[in-house]
């Protein structure tokens, strides 16, 4: 296990390389969806206020 | 053929778009996640280390495909610039809001892990040599782009001055790709070429083929779900939008 996460001395480069990779494509796979559902509510409060 | 030319066309009209895109995302989706969870487990747990570089080979499965990604979203968009000055399609506008930002992330993910890779590997974190500083101008584009449009206020205005800016920047693509033969580098040379015996072992290539693919597809559904947030906000007053949202 330990052999896995230190990977000689490169296991801090990689780690991070994927972490941050999980990241970013975590966050702009995410946002378009939740933009939507911002652009429903939006729209939906505006309606309820007219 | 004659199916697909036809879908195309539909396409180009938003309410289809919207309407038609929203199945593909979820598969895009699905497929790409999938195939990045299976390339990367593969690239971290089951490929020894390389003979050379040991254990920082496996940054090659995400930098690789972050970087051939990034350069062909700036294609496209370029494309999608010439596309909109010649026919004055609306969709070919939406696509380049829509891309700009993932194009913008794909490089800097890129970056990243290009110095994440430097410093075990040449014991650098940064050099300034052709290859490295032609992809921080890509990046910086794709940022010229994201601001020009934010700058101008008026849509056809911002969309010509973008779909220019695109396509002029276009010139950095090919400046990318030869870089490493042009100039001395501290990069490799191209290890894979149209043509050519590949340099990499098959060892490395599935794993990297498969990350390479998988984010292809994901990006492709990101791109496409930011197209329809795009198109639905640009459209909040036709009937088509109103119904949708009345329907969701």
């Amino acid at each position: 296990m330990i052999d896995v996460l230190s990977m000689g001395d490169h296991g801090i480069y990689v780690w991070s390389v994927y972490a941050i990779g999980l990241v970013f494509l975590g966050v702009i796979g995410a946002y378009p969806l939740m933009a939507l559902r911002r652009l429903k509510k939006q729209r939906s409060d505006d309606e309820d206020n007219q | 053929m004659k199916r697909l030319f036809h879908m195309f066309h539909r396409m180009a009209s938003p309410e289809h778009f919207f309407s038609g895109s929203r199945l593909w995302i979820f598969w895009l989706y699905v497929a790409g996640v999938l195939g990045l969870v299976i390339g990367s487990a593969w690239g971290l747990f089951f490929v020894p280390p390389e003979k050379y570089q040991g254990d920082s080979v496996r940054i090659m499965f995400l930098h690789v495909p972050a970087a051939h990604l990034a350069q062909m979203i700036y294609v496209a968009i370029a494309a999608a610039g010439a596309v909109h000055i010649i026919w004055r399609l609306k969709m070919a506008d939406v696509f380049m809001a829509a891309a700009a930002p993932i194009g913008a992330i794909t490089t800097a993910l890129a970056l990243i892990s290009g110095i994440m890779w430097g410093r075990p590997t040449w014991g650098v974190w940064w050099v300034w040599d052709a290859r490295t500083t032609s992809v921080l101008i890509l990046f910086f584009l794709f940022f010229g782009l994201i601001a020009l449009r934010q700058a101008i206020g008026r849509h056809e205005r911002a969309a010509f001055a973008v779909s220019v800016l695109a396509i002029a920047g276009a010139i950095n693509i090919p400046i990318i790709q030869y870089s490493v033969e042009w100039f001395t580098t501290l990069h490799q040379p191209k290890s894979m070429e149209l043509g050519e015996k590949i340099a990499i072992d098959t060892v490395f290539l599935i794993p990297l083929f498969v990350n390479m693919a998988a984010l292809y597809l994901f990006i492709a559904g990101v791109i496409l779900a930011n197209m329809r947030v795009a198109v639905v906000n640009r459209n909040q007053n036709t009937s088509w939008a109103s119904k949708w949202f009345r329907n969701n």
